[in-house]
């Protein structure tokens, strides 16, 4: 295990910062974020960011190649390179969890997305275990350890003035026998915290198969306002839409984010939108996630990092949702 | 709008609003060129652009 | 406040026994003690969600969009600066008056629920107005069937304070200003919480939405996220109630409301002083003609 004074955080960035690009949550414009560290931030380990670090691998805007026209032919100039190196330090365990969703929907079922893999697998994850859950956490619901990140290639833990690092696979070995600022040592990792907030989502895919038409939803969907913060917060939400976008002979092919809580979602290029209204894209938000998701990867599409709850602005709160979903009755 | 604009920080003296009816080319013609004139020596704008 | 609760959950009572309205649309306890979010009645039975408290900051005015075809009505409360969203939907002729009941309630002033996170409940007494509140001028409903509860007293919010953010901005010079706002506007999402909350957002079709032409690009960069800004702002100038909810939702903290504010205080010298939604006779300044109008684009 190594130390770290808190002191010396900077130099223990810089050297990582040496043969890869850092990003580690920065405070700025009063919203934390991971960014690229430049040797000169304020690092804020208090909180967890408020943007999960999902777009350092999937990126909300991502230019996949670019093009020339020439007539009736056109040209592809450029791909996007082979991503580079980069260390995401302070990453909480709920978001390294978060990293199994998206490996498989990018990794797995017989494709491989190009564009995730290659930022995957140069990606090096320092996590931070947590030791006091916000109010709207509940990730101990969602089977993530405060303290183990599975997934990750170092563990830290706050100690107060102080960091313990420990390496979990040769990469995060290799990683920290070369970093500067560290001391050897040992410290008792602490307990972790406890989430106010918990829910019980075993089995309610299940049930949630026999409910598609259940009234429940459009009681539910009433106070949404249909704004994508929930997606776009969300660090399990990985639905995107690819666009082009031309000046004069040149152009671009690119894509970007898109949310299911938007109107023009799923239109067809003929007007037609088989989620006319908010209850069907609320209904397919929380079937994505609660049942869907877990249907074709045995895991549900939720890490319990709260952030949805913690900004949406009418509060639906996906933790009442679940208690609610598991008690509404259903008629077979 | 010119307010909104200058608000954000963008020159006031790289745009103009006028209003030109279809009818007066000669009026059009004249507040191009001399906005045109006016713009040029101040090198191409580099605010509400990304570098692509 | 316990007081007026009462009488909220009594009036939607009676109207949903009466069955005089489908819904009731209030404000009930949320996750945490700190929020109030909007609540959809239709049952006699549930009145006692309803509540009334210092964070009941929704505005409420938006979801009489949602229930246009409706048969029947609906019924709602109203703040004051909700109040101004129902006459800013009324003028825009989004909604017919006879297809809700508009009830009021005088409201003095909202406590910030950001500000509340992390703190015990019995400290609720040391929080402070919600930013919205603090600059606000009509604590009382300006159109309503039925008032509940005493008129309070309106704030004296001068100009001063009302564009004090404004000021401070259109002193900096022409790259700090857009230093400024390039930062802000770089961390916006593009949710569009700011537009689906805002009563004078209520095109049947925002520009923002149309793929084809595509008016606003997909890619999240700081000129297509810059054009949403000033593109928003423009098409609410004149018509913003300073409800300063697009600002309350925004989860990036972006201060929408300056850029509403600058037009409001621009408008206020050009045209003369004009607040929006505060009745249905005066009609938004850039929405009608003058022969005195300022032509200085002539």
């Amino acid at each position: 295990m190594k130390i770290l004074n808190k002191q010396k955080l900077k130099d223990l960035l810089n050297s990582l910062a040496a043969d890869a690009t850092v990003y580690a949550p920065v405070k700025q414009d009063g919203v934390i974020r991971f960014q690229a560290w430049n040797g000169d931030q304020e690092i804020d380990l208090t909180d967890n960011a408020l943007l999960p670090p999902k777009d350092l691998l999937f990126p909300q805007t991502e230019v996949m190649y670019k093009y020339t026209a020439n007539g009736m032919r056109a040209e592809i100039t450029e791909v996007a390179a082979t991503a580079e190196k980069q260390v995401i330090f302070g990453m909480r365990p709920c978001d390294v969890k978060s990293l199994s969703m998206m490996d498989d929907v990018f990794l797995t079922k017989g494709y491989e997305d190009d564009y995730y893999k290659s930022k995957r697998e140069n990606t090096v994850i320092i996590s931070l275990g947590c030791n006091e859950p916000a109010p709207t956490c509940f990730c101990s619901s969602m089977g993530v350890d405060m303290t183990e990140a599975e997934g990750a290639d170092v563990m830290m833990f706050d100690l107060g003035d102080k960091l313990a690092l420990e390496a979990k696979t040769e990469i995060g070995e290799n990683l920290l026998a070369s970093a500067s600022g560290l001391e050897d040592g040992s410290a008792d990792k602490p307990a972790g915290g406890q989430c106010q907030l918990k829910v019980e989502p075993d089995g309610l895919a299940e049930k949630l198969a026999k409910m598609f038409e259940h009234p429940y939803w459009e009681e539910l969907c009433r106070k949404c306002l249909g704004c994508g913060a929930c997606t776009y917060l969300c660090p399990t939400c990985h639905c995107f839409d690819i666009r082009r976008k031309n000046i004069g002979e040149k152009g671009f092919q690119f894509r970007c984010w898109d949310s299911c809580m938007f109107s023009e979602y799923t239109r067809m290029a003929g007007g037609h939108n088989p989620r006319p209204s908010k209850k069907e894209r609320v209904r397919n938000r929380f079937l994505h996630k609660l049942q869907y998701f877990p249907e074709r990867y045995g895991k549900v599409a939720c890490v319990g990092c709260g952030r949805c709850l913690a900004k949406c602005p009418v509060n639906m709160d996906i933790t009442r949702i679940i208690k609610e979903l598991g008690e509404v009755a259903i008629n077979e | 709008m010119q307010r909104l604009l200058e608000f954000v920080g963008i020159d006031p003296q790289r745009f103009q609003a006028r209003w030109i009816s279809g009818s007066e080319a000669a009026k059009f013609a004249e507040t191009i060129t001399n906005l045109t004139e006016q713009i040029k020596p101040l090198g191409p704008n580099r605010k509400l652009r990304d570098d692509v | 406040m316990m007081d007026l609760t009462q009488k909220m959950r009594d009036k939607a009572r009676e109207l949903l026994e009466k069955e005089e309205v489908k819904y009731v649309i209030g404000w009930e306890k949320g996750t945490f003690w700190y929020q109030s979010p909007p609540v959809f009645i239709s049952r006699p039975e549930d009145v006692d969600k309803l509540v009334w408290d210092q964070f009941c900051i929704n505005n409420l005015s938006k979801y009489l969009l949602d229930f246009k075809h409706l048969e029947g009505k609906i019924a709602l409360f109203v703040k004051g600066c909700d109040s101004r969203g129902i006459n800013r939907l009324l003028q825009d002729q989004q909604v017919q008056r006879d297809a809700f009941i508009v009830i009021g309630v005088p409201c003095p002033g909202m406590k910030d629920p950001e500000k509340a996170k992390g703190l015990s409940e019995d400290k609720a007494d040391q929080l402070q107005l919600a930013e919205k509140c603090a600059t606000c001028t009509t604590p009382n409903p300006v159109i309503y069937d039925e008032l509940l509860g005493d008129e309070v007293a309106a704030a004296q919010v001068d100009d001063v304070e009302r564009f004090a953010r404004v000021n401070e901005l259109e002193q900096k010079d022409p790259d700090e200003k857009y230093d400024f706002w390039k930062r802000q506007y770089d961390k916006c999402i593009r949710c569009f919480a700011c537009r689906n909350v805002c009563p004078a957002c209520n095109c049947r079709e925002c520009v923002f939405d149309q793929a084809e032409p595509e008016w606003l690009g997909k890619r999240v960069v700081s000129s297509e996220n810059q054009f949403f800004a000033l593109t928003r702002a423009m098409h609410v100038a004149g018509r913003c109630i300073e409800c300063g909810e697009c600002e309350r939702v925004c989860p990036m903290g972006i201060p929408i409301m300056s850029l509403n504010r600058k037009i409001i205080k621009d408008i206020n010298n050009l045209f003369g002083s004009y607040d929006a939604g505060m009745n249905l006779e005066d009609q938004p300044p850039l929405g009608k003609y003058d022969v005195n109008d300022p032509e200085e684009f002539m």
